[in-house]
Formats: structure tokens, sequence, C-alpha cells
């Protein structure tokens, strides 16, 4: 193995590096059935980007996100494990026996039910939102090309039109 | 036989360069109570131990499978030590895993006239077990594996990752690594070298307390943009990169048995820092960097320093090349070969 060579950094363009390979590892994570938080929000602020840089050029795309409390209520599903009895009610002694006896019994179903749909609600709306990307990204990538399209067939346009006035040489403009 | 068998971590890393070091003169089976997908494993209440097997028992945090030592079985049992995590260095919100680790230590004792042979991977784990009673216990140092040394490193990763001066941990992202005191060393050493970034690279799935106070703690000192957060990179072609364009692999946990990424990070040259002297020093040598956890701002310094000084931190990097050969998986071959002929039965299967 031998020593890596490196170029010196310019802050700038770090801060650039960085945004990209966060977008790449979070598009990873999400395409592998990752569940990080950073890596939603990740491709959450990749949409909104996608969708001004789309609404600045005159195309008007509708936005689909979760509002942030449902996405809060997601992400403490898992953790809203307890059916434990709160309150007034949570103080009698014999619904307190009741809900031992069932913690002692069902808990650990409930536990794994809670798990496997919060798993599969997640893995959803991450699909969803890669689904999103690639259409953004598509929408965008089709914008340059009509672009690129556009200024080429100006240049061929530019290079096949006969000049108007031939130009003369030096000699004719008495140079 | 292990607790959990996942695809790309330390472990699972491990118990594949262990099928490729016994594949060509055993029959190997792995036993797990639970894992991945990607890894195919017998459950571990399957297995039915004979007088010509030799159980490979991964001895980490207490799990069901603790029920193939109850009894003394005609097999040849070996402990794989991978060392246990004090339960109090695990967030409030780990209370399984405190319980788990809790009664794993308080059993180690128990197992000493089970097993047949101990295995460690550092001094510091050759102690604990002489301290609960083992006798027979042999060191071979873990290795970086040849998946990771000889993948092919992705194209775009390569490319933008050898444009930035970074910091690198890799690991679980939990309280026992010190994760939030990782970040407060970067933040620290950016403040002489604006341009410097870091990037964790590791499972993010437990603690979601800890994760919360990573997110509070990089928005408290402004640091959000320049760490980024990988998450568990199973794929070694992906991971290859961050090891490889890193300047300097930053450890500060509180507890290590062994620390795998240290040796990977070795193998591509790039220096340690670490706090943790029991075992991680043990590891590096003299290759590396020990700061104190508790004058953090003296250990930046000391940091940007380092990266200021272009020989001295090349010297470094030589040196960890010249280290790295032994924690080789060819190295770690040939030392189970020599445990193989000095310490197993004759007539053997692995498990």
């Amino acid at each position: 193995m031998t020593l890596t060579k490196r170029s010196e950094p310019d802050e700038i363009n770090s801060d650039q590096t960085m945004d990209q390979l966060r977008l790449f590892v979070s598009l990873r994570a999400l395409r592998e059935g990752g569940q990080d938080l950073e890596a939603l929000a990740t491709v959450e602020a990749e949409l909104a980007r996608l969708e001004r840089e789309l609404a600045a050029e005159g195309q008007n795309v509708e936005t689909f996100r979760l509002a942030q409390e449902d996405l809060d209520n997601l992400f403490l599903l898992k953790m809203r494990q307890s059916l434990e009895p709160e309150g007034k009610i949570g103080r009698l002694g014999p619904l307190r026996w009741c809900y031992g006896l069932f913690r002692r019994f069902f808990l650990g179903t409930q536990r794994r039910y809670n798990e496997s749909a919060t798993y599969l609600v997640r893995r959803l709306y991450a699909t969803v939102l890669l689904t999103r990307y690639h259409q953004l990204r598509l929408l965008v990538l089709e914008r340059r090309l009509n672009e690129m399209e556009t200024r080429l067939a100006r240049l061929e346009g530019d290079a096949n039109r006969p000049s108007a006035t031939p130009s003369s040489s030096p000699s004719e403009r008495g140079l | 036989m292990t607790a959990c068998l996942t695809a790309g971590d330390a472990i699972g890393n491990y118990i594949e360069m262990l099928r490729s070091a016994f594949a060509s003169r055993h029959e190997i089976a792995v036993f797990a109570d639970r894992g991945t997908r990607e890894r195919v494993f017998l459950p571990s209440y399957a297995y039915v131990p004979t007088w010509e097997d030799i159980l490979w028992f991964h001895y980490s945090i207490y799990s069901e499978n603790f029920a193939c030592l109850r009894q003394r079985g005609p097999d040849f049992k070996i402990m794989d030590y991978h060392g246990i995590c004090p339960p109090e260095l695990f967030a409030e919100d780990e209370s399984e895993m405190k319980r788990l680790t809790a009664r794993a230590l308080r059993e180690l004792p128990k197992w000493r006239d089970v097993f047949d042979l101990c295995l460690v991977h550092s001094d510091y784990s050759a102690r604990v077990l002489r301290e609960a009673g083992y006798e027979r216990i042999v060191k071979t140092p873990l290795a970086i594996g040849r998946a990771l040394a000889e993948a092919e490193e992705h194209p775009f990763l390569a490319g933008h990752l050898s444009r930035l001066e970074y910091l690198l941990f890799v690991g679980r992202v939990v309280l026992q690594k010190d994760v939030l005191g990782t970040i407060e060393l970067f933040a620290h050493v950016r403040e002489q070298r604006p341009q410097l970034k870091m990037w964790i690279v590791g499972d993010r799935s437990a603690s979601p307390q800890y994760q919360q106070q990573i997110r509070d703690l990089l928005a408290r000192l402004g640091v959000e943009r320049d760490v980024g957060l990988a998450g568990r990179l199973s794929d070694p072609g992906l991971l290859k990169p961050f090891f490889k364009y890193a300047r300097l692999l930053v450890i500060l946990s509180r507890w290590e048995s062994f620390c795998v990424p240290v040796v990977e990070a070795m193998g591509f040259g790039v220096p340690t820092v670490t706090s943790e002297r029991t075992c991680v020093s043990e590891i590096i040598g003299e290759t590396g960097l020990t700061v104190e956890r508790a004058t953090i701002e003296d250990a930046a310094e000391r940091i940007a320093a380092l990266l200021a000084n272009g020989e001295r931190y090349g010297d470094l990097r030589r040196r960890c090349l010249e280290r790295a050969p032994l924690f080789s998986e060819t190295q770690m071959a040939a030392t189970l070969l020599e445990v193989e002929k000095s310490c197993f039965p004759l007539q053997s299967k692995v498990t």
C-alpha cells in the first residue's frame, strides 16, 4: 500500500464536497433500507432544493413531504411500546394488576408488532422520498438537455447561415 | 457460535476470516441466536455436541446461546473472548444491553471449567480472564480483512473524499465510544484548521437518546455542515475510501477490548489519535498519538500541530504501514494454525 497523494483543500469547495458526499451516503442508506433520521432529512433538503431550482426556471412541481408532526409520530411509534394506564385510573390497584398480567404475556408481541409496523412505514416513506428524488432529478436533467439542444440548434443554425456581408481582407480595408 | 451475526461488522468479518482460515482442514458450521439476512447460519439451539466437535464460542454479551455451556458435553470448547463493555457505559435508554453485559460479566468465572481453551485478542483481555480464574489463554490479534484491503473503492467517494482534509471515526455510535467527545475535539481542532472536516462512519440504530445528544451538540458547536454521519457501511468498496483518504482516525472510547478500525486505518497508513490507554495504545504502539480526554484543548493543539508538521505526520504514516502486516489476515491464519497444532484435539469439526 502506498501513501495517498492529496491536494490542498479549499474551504468553500470542501463544504460543497461534504454536501455532495452527505447526499450520496443518505441516498445509499435509504436505498438499502436504512432508517436514519439524518439520511431522511438530507434527502428532504435536497428535494426542497430541486423544487426551488425547478420553480426558479418556471416549472412548478407539486411538493410532497410529510409534516414534521406526522414524521415525529412515525418515529415515536417505536418508542410508544407501553400501554401502561396513566393518571388517576392508572393508580387503581386492580387495573395495575391486570396490566401487569397483560404485560407479562403480551408486551413482547406488542413490541414486535410495533417494531415491524414502524419499519414498514419508514421503509415506505423512504421509498416515496427516493422515487420523488429521482423524478425531480429527471425533470432537472430534462430541462438541461432541452437547453443544450436549443443551444446546439442555434449554433448549428449560425454555422449553416451564409454570411450576409463577406468579410473584407485587411488590404481591402486599407490596412 | 455467536449471539448476533451481522454482515460487515467486526464480529461478522472476523467469523468470515475464521472460516477461511479453517475451511481447508475442517468442516465448519456457524450458529447464531440472531443475524442479518445476508449471512447464512443455523440457530444456536440446533447445536448438538459430539466428541469430534470443537465449539468455538464467541463470548460477549449474555445471550440464549449460553445454554450450550450449561453442560460440559463431549465437545472441545474454545472461548473466543470478545470482551464485555462495562454496563455503566451504556446510555440510559439501553437498559437491555446493560442487563445483558452485567449478566455476562457476572457469569464469566462460572464457565472456567467448561472451556478447554481461551482465545484473546489483547493483553487487556488476557488479564481480565486471568482475574476470572481462567488459565489456558492464547493471544491472537484480530486482523484487517482481505475484503477491505482488496476492495475496489467506489469512484465517486474516492474522488470526493480525496479532495477533503478530514478526521475519521469508525465504530458504533454509542456512549462507550464517546462520540460526543470526538466531535468536541474536532470542533477545537477546527478552530486552528478551518478547512478540516469530520466523518463518522458507523451504526446509529442504538440509543435514540444518544443520537439526539449528537444532533444537539453539532448544532450547539455550529459544525453541522462540517461533520458527516455516514451510518453503517457494510460494503468494503464504500468503507475503503473513507479510511484511505482520512488524515487521522480518532478513537476516544472509554473502553475497548481490541478496536478493529484502528488496525484497518493502520493498513491504509492512517495514524490513530486515542485517549484509551489500556487497549488501543497497545495496538497502535508508536504509530499514533495518545492524548488526554480531560484536557481537550491541549489534545486539539497537539492534533493541529501534528497535521501542520508534514515531516512528523509522514513519519507516523510510514510507521503505520510498517506495523500493519502484524495484523494481516495471513498473519492471523498462521497464528491460528500454530494454535491448532499445539492446542486442538485430533479429529475435529469447528462450530
